[in-house]
């Protein structure tokens, strides 16, 4: 007579084996890497992934053409003019960075970490996790810890790295956080800007005497390599004291709209 | 049994791709359609215990592996939540559109639970965000369910309830 299992044993020993695998996963996880578990699982997936990504690009830029081809052609007409005043700029640039690097060795100053960039393409954003995935990984030289920028400002930092994909927390994680300065022309504050696990920032500053305003533009101060200075992290949209403290803290709207970006760059050192 | 496997497999990454790549262009705020849960749900609807806790199994591997975090939780959940959708579906229960859609949205409340409870989110403190967001996922679900429901219908699956 065949014999019929509890049910509870298929259940129980499969969260057994969920359990180790998740030590796996946490073990990777905290060599910033991902295990070698999801690399195999996602390798049918994600050829699957990148060409419904691609296709809905496709798709979305087409009806985008047809609903505003007019438009599209201005700006490209705009930007040809553009490009073809900017021409000169590559040589200015270059020379005036040989300069500041010549300048700082003759101040006996550090000199700065240049970075380069690559492209990356947003594979999927994970909203309730303040993450997303890019279509980059260690083979294009990024590491845990770039920076991820778009062009409307600073996305995130890269926070788990496989050999080709990658994911970054956004700006907005609990775990982010960036020295931050105010850029106005009467002001050069400088503060710490933390996420929060909700659509805002938290800035303190150093100090109580902050001069710091709702509608302030906030940029990466670049008091460390990791990011470079001048990057917009957002605006202000509330100053307050903290009376425990006495220093001026801020909430901060991020500058980037996550859902609506679908490109980035990782800023690799 | 081997073309079930199969079968259910192109399934999954299929669904997996989906969750990956459409469900972002199709969120509102922070309310995301997960279609693997989904696809999971409606699979065990059809399957014994056994063949569901297994499905939830694979479902939660993938989403783990999608998210790069929570992988106990998620394969919790989805445990969880594919041997619910077998209990709902095995009490005489005539699977209709309507009623898939309302099976995967229980079933998502109870898979948000688990992962709420196992794997903490980045921010435990914001329940007044997650309570809506459950809500609205799983209303989302249960919307993706109607179509997944007809696509299931045409699936040769033959993991029959005992």
């Amino acid at each position: 007579m065949r014999q019929t299992r509890p049910v509870w044993v298929m259940p129980a020993a499969l969260l057994i084996i969920g359990w180790a695998l998740g030590l796996l996963q946490s073990a990777a996880k905290a060599r910033q890497q991902t295990d070698v578990v999801s690399e195999v699982v996602s390798l049918p997936v994600m050829p699957v992934a990148n060409a419904m990504n691609w296709t809905a690009n496709c798709v979305s830029d087409f009806a985008y053409g047809i609903f505003h081809a007019r438009s599209l052609r201005q700006q490209v007409r705009g930007l040809e003019d553009r490009l073809n005043e900017n021409q000169q700029l590559p040589d200015r640039i270059t020379r005036l960075e040989q300069e500041i690097t010549r300048l700082r060795g003759m101040l006996g100053m550090a000199q700065q970490t240049s970075h380069k960039s690559v492209y990356a393409d947003i594979v999927s954003f994970w909203p309730e996790e303040y993450k997303i995935e890019l279509n980059v990984g260690a083979k294009d030289g990024v590491r845990a810890g770039d920076p991820v920028i778009h062009s409307t400002g600073l996305v995130g930092q890269v926070s788990l790295v496989s050999s080709n994909r990658c994911f970054a927390i956004l700006v907005t994680h609990p775990r982010f956080s960036v020295g931050i300065r105010v850029k106005r022309t009467t002001s050069q504050e400088i503060g710490i800007a933390r996420g929060r696990g909700d659509q805002r920032m938290v800035v303190e500053f150093l100090t109580g005497e902050a001069d710091a305003q709702a509608q302030d533009a906030a940029i990466t101060a670049g008091l460390t390599d990791l990011y470079p200075e001048g990057i917009l992290v957002g605006r202000l949209i509330e100053v307050w004291t903290d009376h425990s403290t006495g220093n001026k803290g801020a909430y901060l709207a991020p500058a980037v709209n996550f859902n609506k970006i679908r490109e980035a760059r990782v800023l690799i050192r | 049994m081997i073309r079930t496997v199969i079968i259910a497999a192109a399934y999954f990454i299929i669904a997996c791709a989906a969750d990956i790549a459409l469900s972002p262009r199709m969120m509102f705020g922070v309310i995301r359609p997960s279609f693997l849960l989904t696809a999971a749900i409606c699979l065990s609807a059809k399957a014994t215990y056994e063949s569901a806790a297994v499905i939830g199994f694979f479902q939660g591997l993938l989403q783990s592996a999608a998210i790069g975090d929570k992988r106990f939780a998620e394969i919790a959940a989805g445990i969880a939540a594919c041997m619910l959708g077998t209990r709902l579906c095995s009490r005489d229960l005539e699977l209709t559109p309507v009623t898939a859609a309302g099976v995967v949205g229980i079933c998502t409340v109870l898979a948000r639970i688990i992962e709420l409870f196992v794997g903490l989110p980045p921010n435990p403190n914001n329940i007044f965000g997650w309570v809506p967001a459950t809500i609205g996922i799983a209303i989302y679900n249960g919307l993706c369910a109607v179509p997944m429901y007809f696509v299931m219908r045409k699936v040769p699956l033959t993991a029959a309830r005992a």
